[in-house]
């Protein structure tokens, strides 16, 4: 088995070109990748972070935002641990798309899953979305929020890691269904062992 | 002319002389030796100081004027190769303008001949040469400038002629599809200097023999309706198939061709331009088949369905849309195929082009080729509806399986099971002929959603009816009757339908495990990305087998409940009933008959005996498992109520040890563990004083591990009546 305690789901979603390949790309390999086409169905990447000693791996699935790519990409909301919902805070329209893209999530995600919404583009002198506007949107549908830009490395790194931190803290209270790759668990009657609930107040 | 011989004669006076200087110089360099020796010998003896100075400025300044003297002879030779380059140049010229008599001449007869090759040549030699360098040539020769001039004008106008007829007979060979013609034209364009419209008008005529040909077929399939007919069920699969392969033909077929009279880079033209008549001719294709397949109306329909599961519009059938999803799969996994073919197309092309600033703009060309095309756009799209259609196929399909639910008599498992898989399996591989891992990857997704959560709900929702026992004692046959509850055959079905389900668990998730497996084998990538995608996605059956067990385990739950612990309990209560304080005669005719574990052993076997056969052999080793539990539980509880001496805690331990032989035996999964417990409480009632315990207990030559906590060790130790009380209270543990 790999060396890690946990391991999640992260989907990114939201309109093409808001930047999500670029969020993935800086966090995963450091880099902004200059002039990259969109994105084709669905892009796979993996890193694995320690929080609290504790090694925790990141499948992080970069969706296509074109339409035609939706069939393809909704299949993927189901088994995630996490959606990172993006819009550009530059870009109206790409912010006016938010409802249609909580409607999919509803129909297809775990109504438990994580949501987190990132206005990014941070860096652009023309921002067309005011910071509380974002910020007002993601409280009325309970998710999390956070502006960053993929070009400036800001906020990024902390975007993953407090979803994983997030994640965690859910695993340990929870018993999140874990994946674990190449356990056959043959020993459907092992005992599991309860951790003690540490969020139920 | 006469230069050239005097700068020969020159050149060779100049060696001769050069060669006397360097004799001249040996000779200078043996003196030098000579005066070494002499000069050694002067200064030995220490005189004719004056004389060696001398002879030695003397010296220098010979050899000062020998080097002076080889230098003027570089700067001479370097001079003779400026002229002798110069000559050369002289007599490409004076070949140029005899040339151009020939030429002018030759295409005058080759036009006159219709013989354009000929004139192509001649016309080719023409324009290779640099005609305002020729008419100084003429000059500076002083020659008839008026004959060069008129080879010239009469050059050019065959030139500008040549052009306008090859250009005129190309134009015709390819309006009447002649296509030996338009080739033999086409390979003299760059004799003209016309690459660029030799290029463009023969991508042209390409596209118009792709057009033609498929736009026929196209025309038929529209005319004739046919579509429906069963026989053409992948009508528009050949079509695409034929767009794809005649476009490969006609690289191929020309590609020779073009490398050797154009240039390999050339052949970037041809695919571009055919890329271009692909996307529309594909669309118009597609156009075609969305209206003859009933697409939209499908499309609408299927959404619908899928969204809130009844529409109304109408049905569909899923056996109605099993061969348009095969269709569609066939088309794009030809395009896939064809993808392929331009890939290494284009790359072969950047090989052969070398220039590795050339080959960039090439991949770059093909990048907005292939991924950017039209094709490329309209297959996405096209896989997009599949996968809408393949998931509304899976589902309805199991659903059918579902209702459709029969079993036959002596079967474990009932048919929506195998049903299931099937459909399962037939979906995905579907996906796979489509040579679209994300296509694989989504319908793997969708299968997972539907095992876990349609497929397992049906299955708890069967065992949550629970297992009515039947196995009533009287008092609960009582208390069923006085409810009025008693439907004897009612509950004979719930039992088997309840079994049955159980067993639909265990094998819905052996089947997902092997699903697995197949499937890891059979799916090939063809990049490491690919397959780590793939892997994710298959890990989705990992979860589904344990949503199966889960349910498995839950209905095990309604067993336990509602079959083990109620019969169970009161066969190991007869435990209560024998007292373990026995004398050594009670002993003896106790060991002989065993009264306790023989009855129980008897009810335990009649119990497994039923239902043996009416479970999978997981099951019916956890079935085993739970008795053994259930038995365990109990009997340590009766223990505990039980008082014992010497005797009855050596009954015990035989008791146990039969047991646990027993139970093992009955199944084959290792369930000694689980009596641990138990052999080591019957070891500490079977103890001959109180403080033998301590050869157990922290002793290193205790062969096992306890499994009980010191409390408990001195709880069952004075269970022992005959120990005193004192001396297990001061036991140190
Ligand atoms: N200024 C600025 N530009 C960005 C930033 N992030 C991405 N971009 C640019 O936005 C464009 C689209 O970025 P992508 O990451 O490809 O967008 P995407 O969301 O993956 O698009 P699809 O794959 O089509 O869904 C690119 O030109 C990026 O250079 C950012 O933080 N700041
Ligand atoms: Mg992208």
């Amino acid at each position: 088995m790999e060396d890690y305690k946990f391991l999640f789901k992260v989907v990114l979603v939201g309109n093409a070109g808001v930047g999500k390949t670029c969020l993935v790309r800086r966090f995963t390999q450091g880099l902004f990748p200059p002039g990259q086409g969109a994105t084709i169905g669905v892009d796979f990447m993996i890193k694995t972070i320690e929080i609290d000693n504790e090694k925790i791996k990141l499948q992080i699935w970069d969706t296509a935002g074109q339409e035609r790519f939706r069939s393809i990409t909704q299949s993927y909301y189901r088994s995630a641990h996490a959606l990172i919902l993006v819009y550009d805070i530059s870009c109206q329209p790409t912010f006016d798309c938010l409802p249609d893209w909580l409607r999919e999530i509803e129909e297809y995600a775990n109504s438990k899953v994580l949501r987190v919404l990132v206005g990014n583009k941070l860096d652009r002198e023309d921002r067309e979305i005011p910071t509380e506007v974002g910020e007002q949107f993601a409280q009325r549908h309970n998710m999390y929020y956070l502006e960053t830009s993929a070009k400036e490395a800001e906020n990024v790194e902390r975007l993953f890691i407090q979803i994983a931190a997030e994640l965690m803290e859910q695993a340990r209270c929870k018993e999140l269904p874990r994946y674990e790759i190449g356990s056959e668990s043959i020993d459907q009657n092992a005992t599991t062992i309860k951790t003690k609930p540490c969020c139920n107040n | 002319m006469y230069e050239t011989s005097d700068l020969q004669e020159d050149f060779k006076e100049l060696c001769e002389k050069e060669k006397n200087i360097e004799e001249q110089l040996n000779n200078v360099i043996d003196e030098v030796k000579n005066l070494e020796g002499n000069l050694i010998d002067l200064l030995n003896i220490n005189e004719n100081v004056y004389v060696l100075n001398n002879d030695t400025q003397q010296l220098t300044s010979i050899l000062q004027n020998s080097s002076k003297l080889s230098n003027k002879i570089n700067l001479q030779i370097q001079e003779l190769d400026v002229a002798r380059s110069r000559v050369s140049e002289c007599q490409r010229r004076v070949q140029d303008l005899l040339d151009l008599q020939l030429c002018s001449e030759g295409v005058q007869n080759a036009l006159k001949s219709d013989d354009y090759e000929e004139a192509a040549v001649h016309i080719h030699r023409f324009l290779a040469m640099d005609q305002h360098l020729l008419k100084q040539t003429a000059d500076d020769m002083a020659q008839d400038c008026a004959t060069v001039n008129q080879s010239l004008k009469l050059l050019r106008d065959a030139a500008a002629m040549l052009r306008n007829k090859i250009s005129l007979h190309f134009k015709e060979a390819v309006s009447v599809t002649d296509i030996e013609s338009v080739k033999r034209f086409f390979k003299l364009f760059p004799l003209l200097n016309m690459h660029e419209y030799g290029m463009e008008n023969f991508s042209v005529f390409l596209r118009k023999m792709l057009k033609t040909t498929i736009s026929e077929k196209l025309n038929l399939i529209k005319n004739n309706n046919s579509a429906k007919d069963k026989k053409n069920h992948i009508i528009f699969a050949e079509i695409i198939t034929c767009l794809f392969e005649e476009i490969a033909q006609l690289i191929s077929n020309h590609k020779a061709l073009i490398e050797t009279n154009y240039g390999v880079e050339s052949l970037m033209t041809v695919v571009i331009a055919l890329q271009k008549e692909c996307d529309i001719l594909n669309e118009s294709i597609l156009v075609e088949f969305k209206k003859q397949r009933d697409m939209n109306t499908r499309l609408h329909i299927v959404h619908e369905l899928l969204k809130s599961g009844s529409s109304k519009t109408e049905y569909i059938e899923p056996k109605d849309i099993d061969t348009l999803l095969s269709e569609i799969t066939i088309i794009h996994s030809r395009y896939k195929l064809y993808l392929r073919f331009i890939q290494s197309t284009v790359q072969e092309i950047v090989k052969d082009a070398e220039l590795s600033k050339k080959s960039n703009k090439i991949l770059a060309d093909m990048e907005s080729l292939i991924i950017k095309s039209d094709l490329s756009k309209q297959m996405q799209i096209l896989i997009s509806d599949y996968l809408l259609l393949e998931r509304y196929y899976m589902e309805q399909s199991i659903k059918k399986a579902i209702t459709m639910n029969s079993f036959e008599k002596d079967t474990l498992v009932s048919s929506m099971v195998d049903d299931i898989f099937f459909i399962v399996k037939k979906c995905i591989r579907r996906a796979y002929s489509s040579i679209n891992i994300d296509a694989v990857c989504a319908i793997i997704n969708n299968a997972c959603t539907i095992l876990e959560t349609d497929v397992c709900n049906i299955l708890r929702q069967q065992l949550r009816q629970g297992y009515s026992a039947g196995y009533l004692d009287l008092t609960q046959a009582y208390n069923v009757m006085i409810q009025g509850r008693l439907q004897q055959m009612d509950s004979e079905q719930t039992r088997v339908q309840f079994l049955l389900y159980l067993n639909n668990s265990d094998i819905c998730g052996e089947y997902t495990k092997t699903l697995l497996s197949t499937l890891t084998d059979e799916i090939i990538c063809s990049t490491k990305n690919e397959k780590a995608k793939l892997e994710s996605c298959l890990s989705g059956f990992s979860s589904v087998t344990n949503a199966f067990h889960s349910v498995r385990d839950y209905g095990f739950q309604q067993i336990r409940n509602s079959v083990i612990k109620p019969r169970v309990v009161p066969w190991v209560d007869n435990f209560l009933t024998i007292s373990h304080q026995l004398t050594f005669e009670e002993f003896s005719s106790y060991d002989a008959n065993e009264p306790f574990i023989r009855s129980l052993i008897m009810n335990l076997e009649s119990l497994l005996n039923e239902f043996k056969p009416r479970l999978t052999s997981t099951n019916y080793d956890s079935f085993i498992l739970i008795i053994a539990e259930e038995v365990i539980a109990q009997l340590e509880k009766n223990i505990l109520k039980t008082d014992f001496n010497r005797m009855g805690g050596l009954v015990l331990d035989k008791e146990i040890r039969t047991l646990t032989s027993y139970v093992s035996n009955a199944t084959s999964w290792s369930i000694r563990e689980k009596f641990s417990r138990l052999t080591q409480i019957a070891l500490i009632l079977n103890l001959e004083k109180v403080s033998e315990i301590l050869e157990y207990w922290g002793s290193e030559t205790c062969s096992f591990t306890w499994r009980l906590s010191p409390k408990e060790i001195k709880q069952f130790l004075s269970l022992r009546k005959d120990f005193k009380v004192d001396d297990v209270k001061k036991l140190k543990l």
